[in-house]
């Protein structure tokens, strides 16, 4: 008999829609509502193509052995280490990060998440300039202008618009997407900017110049330029009055800004813009990142509260340091600096740059992953877990940072354990050996 | 948590307000976790002679865990640079003064002495967060003030006049999400910020944008819904205004709103409401030039009337980091200072503000607010006016002992004024004040008057059989030593020992053990019949109001609160259930 588990909260992007109905019949999950494609896809294809669990490398073969000798071999791998680093948490929850932390700081290692290659811009252009924000829901409820700049929504965060911002009828916005003005800032002509009412087409790599002008004409000062970012002077100057016309503004941004030549200070000067809307026009703004793995937001949340800092934390002097561009990942493993890694919800194998990748080929690799991913060929200890809002529960924080519980739909295969348990027995073990050492 | 093994404090000079023991020198015994009349031969003696003894301090409002400190956490590298500890094989890492790591905040607020704090606003949606960082907080056992001002559900019923229902929405949503007591801050004005930087509630009768009540139905609402269920703690407000010259009529008239409202609850606590940070909320004048201090008038009527206990929200000199549900008071420290702002406005809910700040010893204003805070606490009850420092917006909690020290010693305190801009003696009455606490009025203010106002005094904060062996040991002798003259602020800032439920988990200023304890929630009963009808109501409403499902915003009691202690209220009576007897409870 086909069970239809309600309010199940899609482990995908960081929308984590929370109306998803997920259909399992006997213990195997044959359809879902609600959902878009993409979590569709996440629930549907969960079961298969799953790590077998777990694995050693052995004369370069990856062999199947008991759980106990992996553990072992895990913490052996750990302890041996003088600088090992653990990578990724976005994509499991936010207890497991908790253990991850205490196992970083038992290993004097370094811990970072996927955020370094993503959204760490956005937060360090919220240590220079704070931030207003909000969360989705203020969105759906009161605002009448969406800005969204270098960023996809209709294909990255398919439900977004939809459910958060555009289209829902909000209790002050009764009309949905007609109450509502859509600009988008890109580049390309993407399927978010066919929607919109304006699609600003700046040229690319030019966004620090356009939303400096925009602050320019705010502030008083000429513009002294006829065309900026391709755009011309006096089109620019109607968008502005035109987003003057609104009353509760939100400016959504990706990849497109933070990754985009200038990073930090794009981000910088659209705070800066933010901030001065709210001071000179009087229209309440606002503005989010969007967070691309479900539980991304979880991952700095946690390992800021138990470290003090969000990213790139440095154990190695026995108390926490941060300094990105350092301590960060990708820095440390183009210095061949790592000598053992731990990699859990992530894919390095497809977002890491090859020099980083050949390093870490070299050294000693646990990875925590459900499925056959491309890092599984240069990994030494392989688990195949279970997954986390699929097949046990946990929690984790949307884009707005508002936590959920991901809930439990099936049961794991055998042998299959939650990322918690699993680094909860690499650490019992990892103190056992440094106790011995002492 | 409890330990089997006996311990006996022998020859402490005892301070236990509770009890009107001042100074006693006396044996404190303890087995499992509780005070008792006597312990066997074998308990382990720890020799106080020469120390002072007092119970465990209780922290009754601080910004710790949620997503406001971590957004500060966050936002503020910079500040957990500025001290840093190693982990040892009892503690973990961690730094930071204003907003440390949450392991940091167990062990400091133990070194101080303390083994109880409050989280003082965690915005209902954000809970299950603050309830993580609280499962990974030591030491000290912990509780959650719940947001309640702003919130929509409270403004819907108390437009349609419904008390009852709105009284069912108390209990409900401090189930649900884990709390301890209801906490209003800056009541409707958060909801008139959420559409313009620039409106808030300026005053009690000030009507909310749309909803169309007021702040002082708002607080009357709650205050009387507070009582019906006859919660452990009074409701806990944050005034509005606060932060603006000439507010302490706003605050007097804010008081008045709750006079005459009967307590209903038999947790020990004598009044109705409790107005913290009071010394933000004591300003004289119209404008920044005629800047003064209204703390004599603000003392006069909690002297004056019963219904209220107050906490200071000290200033102290130097880097803080403001951080409140106020969100039209942050807007305008940044419109100010223009530091680094951040703002999160919660749906249907409350708002934050966090903005880092600077108090100087050169700006007048400042120097008022640092005298304010003094006079507060030397012209108040010590059991109605308890020492915080709403930590960290006024100062930070590792600098309690400097307060200790201007409370305790005159000429501390004027060496202190003098160095100010001079408006700290010009504009406030502190100069004429030569009152000095004695070191059992200080205990009053610290651990007694605390747990008395939060409705824990019960259980701890005192040393009466049966008490939760909660013990500070100071390397003080208030009998000999004239505090006075040298108040003594290192050792008042380090415990020779502080014990947690029978465990020694301080030792001469080093955490030798760090147990995990339970979070405090209130579950107090209504009448079944109401709290379905608000549960229904609340199912209908909330597909408008939110974004989260009612099912998944509603906080999973097994995988967040399996480790808390449940405190009961039925018809005003309170019953402690600690989680230990929970388990054996589901195991039956």
């Amino acid at each position: 008999m086909i069970e239809e588990k309600e309010n199940i909260v899609c482990p995908f992007c960081g929308c984590l829609c929370d109306d998803g109905v997920v259909k399992v019949e006997d213990n195997k999950i044959v359809g879902t509502r609600n959902l878009c494609r993409i979590g569709h896809k996440k629930f549907e294809s969960a079961q298969h193509g799953r790590a077998e669990s777990p694995r050693i490398r052995k004369n370069g073969e990856l062999v199947p052995v008991t759980l106990e000798e992996a553990f072992d071999k895990a913490a052996e791998i750990l302890v041996n280490a003088e600088r090992p680093l653990f990578y990724g948490w976005s994509a499991t929850c936010a207890e497991a990060t908790q253990v991850g932390c205490e196992l970083t700081e038992a290993c004097r290692g370094i811990i970072d998440c996927t955020a370094t290659i993503c959204h760490a811009p956005s937060i360090e252009a919220i240590q220079d300039q704070g931030a207003p924000l909000s969360t989705l829901g203020e969105v759906m409820n009161r605002a009448d202008l969406i800005l969204y700049w270098g960023c996809n929504p209709m294909h990255a965060h398919p439900r977004h618009m939809s459910r958060y911002s555009v289209y829902p009828r909000g209790f002050f916005r009764k009309r949905g997407r007609k109450s509502r003005t859509i600009m988008v800032f890109d580049p390309r002509r993407t399927d978010t900017a066919k929607l919109a009412d304006l699609h600003v087409q700046i040229s690319p790599a030019s966004d620090h110049m356009l939303v400096h002008t925009f602050r320019e004409i705010l502030n008083s000062y000429d513009v002294t330029h006829e065309t900026v970012a391709g755009i011309p002077a006096d089109a620019i100057r109607e968008t502005m009055e035109a987003m003057a016309q609104h009353q509760w503004c939100i400016l959504f941004f990706g990849m497109g800004l933070t990754q985009q030549m200038g990073k930090d200070r794009n981000i910088d000067v659209a705070i800066q813009l933010m901030h001065e809307l709210n001071k000179y026009i009087g229209i309440r703004t606002t503005l989010m990142p969007m967070r691309g793995h479900f539980n991304v937001a979880g991952a700095n949340i946690t390992i800021c509260s138990e470290t003090g800092y969000p990213f790139a934390v440095d154990f190695s002097r026995g108390y926490p340091r941060y300094l990105p561009g350092e301590t960060s990942a990708m820095d440390v493993l183009y210095r061949g600096e790592v000598d053992a890694m731990l990699n859990i919800g992530a894919n390095p194998g497809t977002s890491f740059s090859n020099r980083a990748l050949s390093h870490m080929a070299k050294i000693p690799l646990i990875n925590i992953e459900p499925h056959n991913q491309q890092l599984l060929q240069i990994s030494d200890v392989v688990f195949s877990p279970a997954m986390v809002g699929i097949e046990c529960e946990g929690t984790a924080y949307r884009m707005d940072n508002v936590p959920i519980k991901l809930r439990k739909v099936v049961e794991p295969p055998e042998n299959r354990l939650p990322d918690v348990v699993i680094l909860t027995e690499i650490l019992k073990r990892v103190k056992e050996l440094k106790g011995k050492g002492a | 948590m409890t330990t089997e093994t006996e311990l006996l404090i022998k020859n402490g000079i005892v301070y236990d307000p509770i009890n009107n023991v001042d100074g006693e020198v006396r044996d404190i015994c303890i087995r499992d976790g509780k005070i008792v009349d006597s312990v066997s031969a074998e308990a382990k003696v720890i020799d106080a002679t020469g120390k002072a003894v007092t119970p465990g301090k209780v922290e009754c409002h601080s910004h710790m865990v949620g997503i406001t400190p971590t957004s500060a956490r966050i936002m503020r590298p910079e500040d957990i640079r500025t001290r840093v500890s190693a982990s040892t094989d009892v503690r973990r890492a961690g730094g930071g003064r204003t907003v440390p790591n949450t392991w940091e905040l167990g062990y400091e607020y133990a070194k101080l002495g303390f083994t109880r704090a409050y989280e003082a606003a965690v915005t209902p949606l954000y809970s299950k967060e603050a309830i993580l960082e609280f499962n990974q907080y030591p030491i000290l056992n912990k509780g959650i003030f719940t947001l309640f001002g702003n919130n929509w559900f409270v403004m819907d019923y108390l437009k349609s006049k419904e008390q009852d229902k709105l009284t069912a929405f108390v209990s409900f949503l401090l189930k649900t999400t884990g709390g301890y007591a209801v906490k209003l801050v800056n009541p409707g004005g958060n909801e008139a910020y959420k559409w313009n930087a620039e409106w808030n509630c300026h005053h009690a009768d000030d009507p909310v944008p749309h909803f169309g009540v007021t702040p002082r139905e708002i607080i009357k609402g709650l205050c009387i819904a507070n009582e019906e269920l006859g919660l452990p703690h009074s409701i806990h407000l944050h005034t509005n205004m606060l932060g603006v010259p000439g507010n302490y009529e706003v605050t007097l008239d804010e008081l008045n709103i709750t006079k005459g409202i009967a307590v209903g609850s038999d947790s020990g606590r004598v009044q109705n409401t409790h107005i913290t940070h009071v010394q933000f909320n004591s300003f004289g004048g119209d404008e920044w030039r005629t800047f003064n201090s209204k703390a004599d008038e603000i003392a006069k009527y909690i002297n004056q009337n019963d219904h209220v206990t107050a906490d200071s929200g000290n200033v102290i000199y130097g880097d803080a980091t403001t951080m409140t549900a106020d969100s039209p008071a942050e807007w305008a420290l940044y419109k100010m200072t223009h530091n680094k702002l951040i703002s999160n406005d919660t749906e249907a809910e409350d708002g934050v503000g966090i903005i880092p700040f600077l108090y100087s010893k050169k700006s007048p204003v400042h120097s008022v607010m640092w005298a304010i805070g003094l006079e507060l606490l030397l012209l108040t009850d010590p059991w109605k006016m308890f020492v915080t420092t709403d930590h960290p917006n006024g100062g930070v909690f590792l600098d309690y002992p400097l307060i200790y020290s201007w409370l305790l010693s005159k000429k501390t305190r004027m060496e202190e004024a003098e160095s100010s801009h001079g408006w700290a003696l010009k504009r406030t009455g502190l100069g004429g004040i030569d009152k000095e606490y004695s070191f059992y009025e200080l205990v009053i203010a610290t651990v007694a008057g605390p747990a008395r106002s939060l409705g824990v005094a019960k259980r701890e904060g005192h040393f009466s059989n049966g008490a939760a062996a909660n013990v500070a040991i100071w390397d003080i002798n208030p009998l000999e030593d004239d505090l006075s003259r040298d108040p003594q602020v290192d050792k008042l800032a380090t415990t020779a020992y502080t014990i947690k439920n029978g465990e020694i988990v301080v030792k001469d200023g080093t955490v030798v053990s760090a147990p995990m304890t339970p979070l405090d929630v209130a579950h107090a009963h209504v009448d079944y019949e109401i709290q379905r009808t608000v549960e229904e109501e609340l199912k209908t409403k909330f597909k408008r109001y939110y974004t989260v499902q009612f099912e998944n915003y509603i906080v999973d009691p097994d995988l967040y609160l399996a480790k808390s202690d449940r405190i009961d209220v039925v018809s005003g009576k309170v019953h402690f259930i600690p989680y230990a007897t929970q388990t054996e409870e589901a195991v039956k």
